[in-house]
């Protein structure tokens, strides 16, 4: 929250509050621990730096196993990295899952709408990906 | 894991988008802060560098057509 200022996402997540749907979450000592520890870790390897946001989401999608929302490449690359038991979707990922869950017809055009309109480009090895999986349709 | 290629190819797609002309007529704090975010792609250090709050700099990002790339 301390993050987004601009409409319309404030108002989003304002809405999203207030119908129940979306709740805060405040992170505890055992969390904040455990953020500075995958900080700490993410700079003796080959990872772009973890920065104190994107490592408290990880330390809870670790305690609470819930799946981490980034786009940040450091947060996605973690799991991989720093080997934990942690799930981190990007827009692809969300995307993806949306259209294998049937709430997305055409995964393609989905995909190219939302970079044009987010000016978020997905990189080709992504493309190749989502190229395997219509293929086999 | 994010390999060297990526990295080039992420870069230069940043470049290959934005607007130079934009990015060229700003204050020197902000012109650096999204060269800074073009040649790295880090946005927390970039936004840091801007002195804007994330909000605003991913809407100075947007004005200057640069894109995310992860």
């Amino acid at each position: 929250m301390r993050e987004i200022q601009l409409p319309p996402a404030v108002d989003w997540v304002a809405e999203r509050l207030a119908d129940g749907s979306f709740a805060l979450f405040t992170e505890t000592p055992d969390i904040e621990t455990k953020a500075r520890e995958l900080m700490a870790l993410s700079r003796s390897r080959p990872l772009k730096a973890i920065d104190y946001p994107e490592a408290v989401c990880l330390a809870a999608g670790l305690r609470y196993g819930y799946t981490v929302l980034s786009e940040n490449g450091g947060a996605f690359f973690a799991p991989h990295v720093l080997n934990i038991g942690v799930a981190v979707w990007r827009a692809f990922e969300v995307l993806v899952e949306a259209w294998r869950r049937g709430f997305v017809q055409d995964i393609v055009e989905e995909l190219r709408r939302y970079e044009q309109e987010a000016l978020h480009l997905f990189r080709r090895r992504d493309w190749e990906y989502i190229w395997s999986l219509v293929g086999r349709r | 894991m994010e390999s060297g290629w990526e990295e080039v190819e992420a870069r230069e797609l940043r470049r290959r988008y934005a607007n130079w002309e934009f990015i060229q007529r700003l204050p020197p704090r902000l012109r650096a802060a999204l060269i800074y975010y073009i040649e790295t792609g880090d946005l927390r250090r970039a936004q840091w560098i801007s002195g804007l709050d994330l909000d605003h700099f991913r809407d100075l990002m947007r004005r200057a057509r640069i894109p995310v790339v992860n």
